[in-house]
């Protein structure tokens, strides 16, 4: 593999597609909480992501990062567990936006109806509600 | 009959500086300063010196000197001093020549030339506050994948988990037993492991019981070939049990403590009769071949109530890729890998200054042969992988 782009989406065909694991377990495998936090959780929440992190904790992925991922019928935005990537997503109508930059956004819509900065960590998931079939 | 061995050190002691007061005599542990109450002087046996210094360093006058003897036979690169003298002890007890501690050949210690390669672009952390360095480990045979059920956001793990050793920092002691080493020194290592979130290893010397409240929390306890004193309640204080088929300073011989060691206390904590040798014998008596393993790896599970992770300590040879898938098969779920320059309590000198391999000279390809014949040759879905960790050099 050449960039991180190819090994986040080999990761995310590996645990979503191959290993069947919904959207907010993956986001822990790739982005978990520091085990200072873990370790204040209580007891089902800590037994969960320690579980996590040491059973996938090759894929845990270091350094900041803010990454879109296009699954059949999905649109799913991530940044790293500390945020050092912003991310913001928005929604006007029946259109969902997502990019690093607000700014970015309000380029192709001026009006939005509404727009959050999702926290670190935390996936962003937009759902088509029909799909259709090409 | 008078010994042929040669005098290590040679001892100096300045008579117009010596006030005779004989604190030599009392200091030193082996013997070698006697006071003539006759001549009114001290005499000094430089065969019994060791050249510890303790005299030199205690003397109000600085009246001793002691140094490594300068004189000996002609030089000769073939028959060095050491070969000499070792040859003549051997000869002279018709015994083996027993040694402990550390191979001291200037070998290299490959450790030691490991540099860590920073990465400038995105790590380390650019908020050390808020990313720190996290070194948290597991140590312990993983799932290849899980799987989890989901009803109403509440998350639920059905994949069975073997368990795991949580450390915080990944480097772990190697096994110096109760005996090997001092009670003091055995307390220390405990102590220390404790207090920087890793473990240490009993060896085969036990854990006294005054000791298992306070560090069991810490503690991997040994069966080795002697199995000294096993029993359940010993097995279930500590965290992880290790199974010592090799030991890195003498592969593929047993444990030796010479009955000079066995203490009271070391012979109750081991359960023998005091001043007898605790000899171990090599290999385990009852694995004879790599797959009577699986038995004695499945018989401590059951002792434990499958509660702890097994580990298999090997000692490092060319060929452990071999022994490292038979090692997983068996259903370990920790390879500890022990290499050249291990310590030890007592082995033979040759085997210890001479035999064994250096850990990190294991070949690369060797370590993903053991991964991959683990993986081609069966096909349970889920086979968990066992953790490697390393020992000395």
């Amino acid at each position: 593999m050449q960039t991180d782009t190819e090994v986040i989406a080999y990761a995310a065909d590996l645990l979503m597609r191959r290993q069947k694991l919904p959207i907010e377990i993956v986001a822990k495998i790739l982005a978990p909480p520091i085990w200072n936090a873990i370790d204040q959780m209580n007891e089902k929440e800590k037994k969960l992501l320690t579980t996590l992190r040491m059973v996938y904790g090759p894929l845990l992925m270091n350094g900041p990062f803010a990454v879109i991922i296009g699954q059949t019928g999905k649109m799913i935005g991530l940044t790293d567990r500390i945020r050092l990537q912003p991310i913001t997503a928005a929604t006007k109508g029946e259109m969902f936006y997502l990019s690093s930059e607000e700014a970015a956004i309000r380029l192709i819509s001026p009006q939005l109806d509404r727009v959050w900065t999702p926290n670190g960590g935390e996936p962003v998931v937009g759902e088509l509600n029909n799909m259709r079939k090409v | 009959m008078k010994s042929l061995v040669f005098p290590e050190f040679q001892i100096t002691r300045d008579e117009e500086k010596c006030g005779q007061c004989r604190g030599c005599e009392r200091q030193c542990a082996f013997g070698v300063h006697t006071y003539d109450p006759v001549a009114d002087r001290l005499i000094s046996d430089e065969r019994k010196c060791v050249g510890c210094q303790r005299c030199v360093i205690f003397c109000p006058e600085n009246a001793i000197t002691v140094r490594p003897s300068s004189s000996f036979y002609r030089p000769n690169a073939s028959w060095s001093r050491e070969k000499l003298e070792d040859l003549k002890k051997q000869a002279e007890t018709g015994g083996v020549l027993l040694t402990g501690c550390g191979n001291d050949n200037p070998f290299r210690i490959y450790w030691d030339h490991i540099v860590l390669n920073a990465s400038q672009v995105t790590n380390p952390s650019i908020d050390p506050l808020r990313e720190p360095m996290e070194l948290r480990t597991f140590l312990g045979a993983k799932p290849d994948l899980m799987e989890i059920s989901t009803e109403d956001g509440d998350v639920e793990i059905k994949t069975k988990l073997s368990p795991n050793l949580m450390v915080e920092t990944p480097i772990l002691f190697s096994a110096m037993s109760y005996g090997a080493i001092s009670y003091n020194a055995f307390r220390s290592l405990a102590t220390a492991a404790c207090k920087s979130g890793t473990y240490f290893n009993t060896g085969e010397g036990r854990l006294p019981k005054e000791m298992r409240d306070e560090f069991g929390k810490c503690a991997i306890v040994q069966v080795a070939s002697g199995r000294f004193g096993l029993d359940a309640e010993y097995l279930n204080c500590a965290q992880a049990v290790e199974i010592k088929v090799g030991q890195g300073a003498k592969p593929g011989i047993g444990g030796h403590l010479p009955g000079d060691k066995v203490s009271a206390a070391v012979a109750e904590t081991r359960m023998i009769p005091m001043g007898t040798d605790a000899i171990s014998p090599a290999p385990h008596h009852d694995i004879y071949s790599i797959e009577y393993l699986s038995m004695l790896i499945y018989a401590l599970k059951e002792a434990t109530n499958y509660e702890k992770p097994i580990s298999v300590k090997i000692a490092a040879v060319h060929n452990f890729a071999a022994i490292a898938t038979g090692i997983v098969r068996a259903g370990a779920d920790i390879i500890a890998i022990d290499g050249l320059r291990g310590g030890t309590g007592a082995a033979p000198k040759a085997i210890r200054d001479n035999v064994g391999i250096p850990t990190l000279s294991l070949p690369y390809p060797r370590w993903t042969d053991a991964y991959e014949m683990r993986v081609s040759g069966t096909n349970a879905p889920s086979l968990p992988r066992a953790e490697f960790a390393a020992a000395p050099m």
